[in-house]
């Protein structure tokens, strides 16, 4: 099976989730190839799951402070501080892969977990939807289907700073903030820290497109976005993900 | 009134009710859970509406909307949830 490949580096928040949708729809009308996307967070940016209420998650005002931005995925799931990581997106139609929502998590997650091998790190699928290493969260996954297609987005953390990440959330009871804090940064790991090595994007980048090439067993063609979906996306970033309404959505 | 609820095993529930002679008048089911598909939320907060406030009923009435219209929820199931929202109550 013949993918499009796209490389579209850094974006904001907003519209690195309206390109994401773009292409959904174009997937979707049989317009593009089935694509996966590789894409980084340029300024840092906190999305949060479809089922999550921001202000109940985020200190928006910390966030304005430090220039971080903040986004509603159409993904469910938790809060995702957004930094030093390579984050993927694969769409395709939804009988790509098992119907079943589990294992089609696992049968993509191969692609993460091939691509972090080439960086000399061994890992494994943590369901539902987590891939872990030494027993540490090294990757986080959502899905959704929508419009006859999958789209499942995940993040592959290069550096983690758990102390920045958790004085962005909010906290139910900030007396356990420095508990919390203890318990993720023994949960929560990332390349460089596992490799002890000083990896790059476009290395981690590189590992994850031959991961998934591999694990896949698939044709990447190079590519980029086309006319009509980079009009669709710059639309849904400015009317959708970046609007209050969306954003602060209950 | 309002709940957190951590599902043993399981994802984050933020439950937020209002309660009118012991039956539920409105309720939001936030959290970090996954459900597909994504309305499927809306469905069981509007089939919990005027339900007794009570964890038999809530969790059969949560079952029945999942089963009726094929939803998949990971994170909770109605059980969890029913103490969730039960857990309101303090």
């Amino acid at each position: 099976m013949k993918y499009r490949l796209l490389l579209t580096k850094h974006n904001s928040g907003a519209m690195n989730m309206a390109i994401d949708e773009a292409v959904l729809t174009h997937v979707s009308e049989n317009k593009v190839l089935p694509t996966i996307r590789f894409y980084g967070w340029e300024p840092s940016c906190i999305s949060i799951g479809y089922f999550q209420d921001m202000k109940e998650e985020v200190d928006l005002d910390k966030c304005k402070v430090l220039g971080v931005e903040s986004v509603r995925r159409i993904t469910g799931g938790g809060a995702v501080y957004h930094d030093k990581e390579v984050t993927y997106s694969i769409i395709t139609p939804i009988n790509t892969f098992s119907k079943d929502i589990l294992q089609s998590y696992k049968e993509i997650c191969e692609g993460v977990i091939a691509g972090v091998k080439k960086l000399g790190i061994d890992a494994n699928f943590a369901p539902l939807n987590d891939i872990i290493t030494n027993g540490k969260k090294i990757s986080g996954n959502a899905q959704t289907r929508r419009m006859n297609c999958i789209l499942q987005h995940g993040t592959i953390l290069y550096d983690v700073d758990i102390k920045k990440m958790f004085s962005l959330l909010l906290i139910p009871n900030e007396k356990i903030r420095d508990k919390m804090i203890q318990v993720v940064e023994e949960r929560v790991t990332s390349i460089n820290k596992e490799s002890g090595k000083d990896y790059s994007y476009k290395e981690v980048e590189d590992a994850l497109v031959e991961g998934f090439k591999e694990a896949l067993g698939i044709e990447l063609e190079l590519g980029e976005l086309t006319d009509s979906e980079k009009e669709l996306a710059e639309k849904l970033a400015a009317e959708k993900y970046s609007t209050d309404e969306w954003r602060l959505k209950k | 009134m309002k709940n957190i609820y951590k599902v043993p095993d399981g994802k984050l529930l933020k439950i937020k009710i209002e309660i009118q002679e012991e039956k539920i008048e409105s309720i939001r089911i936030n959290g970090d859970f996954f459900a597909y598909p994504e309305d499927s939320i809306e469905l069981i907060e509007k089939a919990l509406t005027k339900e007794n406030f009570e964890k038999e009923s809530i969790s059969k009435k949560v079952q029945e909307t999942i089963t009726s219209n094929n939803l998949e929820v990971y994170g909770f199931d109605n059980n969890s949830l029913a103490d969730a929202i039960m857990g309101c109550k303090k």
